[in-house]
């Protein structure tokens, strides 16, 4: 087996497994990897990918090999899945070599996450801004800030729990309606737009419209699964909020 | 100058849910853009169920749109885009009348809450629809 053919099928198998790890759509991962097979002129390729892992395998030298990836951890990285189209466009085009392509995709798995404190700031500002569009005030503002950027600070230790992703969207809604009606009892303001500012950006919006392009593409597991994934987030997101405005009812009432 | 204040959180809202995904940064302004229609029509349609309908399909066909000018993936647009017209006011409303043991009115928003997420799914599945036409064509002449 010569070694040359082996590294097409990795660096398309990479380009893959990097667009499943950064929430792309699963039909892209299958569509980008099909696209650098056939421009590395590797025969009959097959993948079948999903949300955690795919498969993928092609014939090379007259023998067929074949790659077994498991996709444990996904996060939201779209600039990644931009650049990852962007390679491949250029290998059907013929511009970019598999070693160029697995050495540019193994740098970009590599590049350093963004710091914590400027995640937790656009989360808060994008809070604090929808608060404003849903009718808050200058105060609602400053409070959805504070809010939004706690709130966010907060799924760090619980993702280092390996904490249930479900029920992380349950606590983070309990945490973002409990943290505004606390504050909403020291400084008056409007509850409706503090409380559902804050809970704008936790709103699952990539795993549905990520469900509904794979369905269309055909892909219906990944659509299903996907599907199921928001609906859940939402619900559970809902029943935190809803928590949290039952415990401060009882705590009032005592 | 009530509405324009918030419009223009409405773009930036837009545009640092994009930042929280990690767009790349030439697609924020697309992205406040069109969220913004997408808002603004929802509010002119009074935020009936047809009104969600309508600016989802409108966000989804503009989004597919600017993805072919800016030669991007469409997904790229597509979320940050239609967050601001899905009904976190609805499920807000829903959980405080719930809260309040009005159960009658907590399901009659929720349902309508739902239905409006469904509305827009739908929606964004026709617009999606439209244009994705023309890609199998290409993948069908890559596999032979």
């Amino acid at each position: 087996m010569s070694t040359m053919k082996s590294i097409e099928l990795n660096s398309a198998a990479l380009a893959a497994q990097t667009i499943l790890e950064s929430s792309g759509e699963t039909y892209r991962a299958e569509e980008t990897a099909l696209r650098m097979c056939d421009a590395f002129g590797l025969k009959e390729p097959q993948i079948m990918a999903f949300p955690t892992g795919f498969i993928i395998s092609a014939v090379t030298n007259g023998e067929r090999e074949t790659r077994v990836f498991r996709v444990p951890e996904r996060s939201i990285r779209l600039d990644t899945v931009d650049i990852v189209n962007n390679i491949s466009r250029q290998i059907s085009r013929g511009k970019m070599s598999a070693n160029e392509a697995y050495d540019r995709l193994i740098a970009l798995r590599n590049l350093p996450a963004l710091p914590w404190w400027r995640g937790c700031t656009y989360f808060a500002l994008a809070a604090a801004f929808f608060t404003v569009m849903f009718g808050g005030g200058f105060t609602e503002f400053i409070m959805s800030f504070c809010i939004g950027f706690l709130v966010q600070t907060a799924q760090f230790p619980l993702a280092r729990l390996n904490f249930p992703n479900q029920l992380r969207a349950f606590l983070l809604g309990f945490l973002a309606a409990f943290l505004s009606v606390i504050v909403l009892q020291l400084i008056p303001g409007q509850q409706e737009s503090l409380i559902t500012g804050v809970i704008m950006p936790l709103l699952p919006g990539l795993s549905m419209t990520n469900a509904v392009r794979d369905t269309i593409r055909g892909d219906l597991i990944s659509g299903l699964g996907r599907g199921a994934e928001a609906l859940i987030s939402a619900v559970l997101l809902s029943a935190g909020v809803a928590a949290a405005l039952l415990f401060k009812g009882m705590l009032w009432t005592m | 100058m009530d509405n324009v204040v918030r419009a223009l959180a409405c773009m930036a809202a837009a545009c640092f849910f994009g930042m929280i995904l990690r767009q790349p940064k030439s697609t924020l302004i697309y992205t406040a853009v069109i969220g913004l229609v997408g808002y603004v029509i929802f509010i002119l349609m009074k935020g009936t169920l047809l009104a969600f309908f309508v600016s989802g399909l409108v966000v989804g066909i503009l989004c597919e749109l600017s993805a072919r000018i800016a030669k991007k993936a469409t997904t790229l647009f597509l979320i940050s885009s239609i967050i601001p017209t899905v009904p976190g006011l609805g499920l807000y409303r829903s959980m405080m009348a719930l809260s309040e043991n009005n159960l009658e009115l907590s399901l009659q928003i929720g349902v309508e809450t739902l239905a409006g997420i469904g509305a827009i799914a739908l929606a964004l599945t026709i617009a999606t629809a439209i244009f994705s036409c023309i890609r199998p064509l290409r993948l069908q002449r890559l596999k032979h």
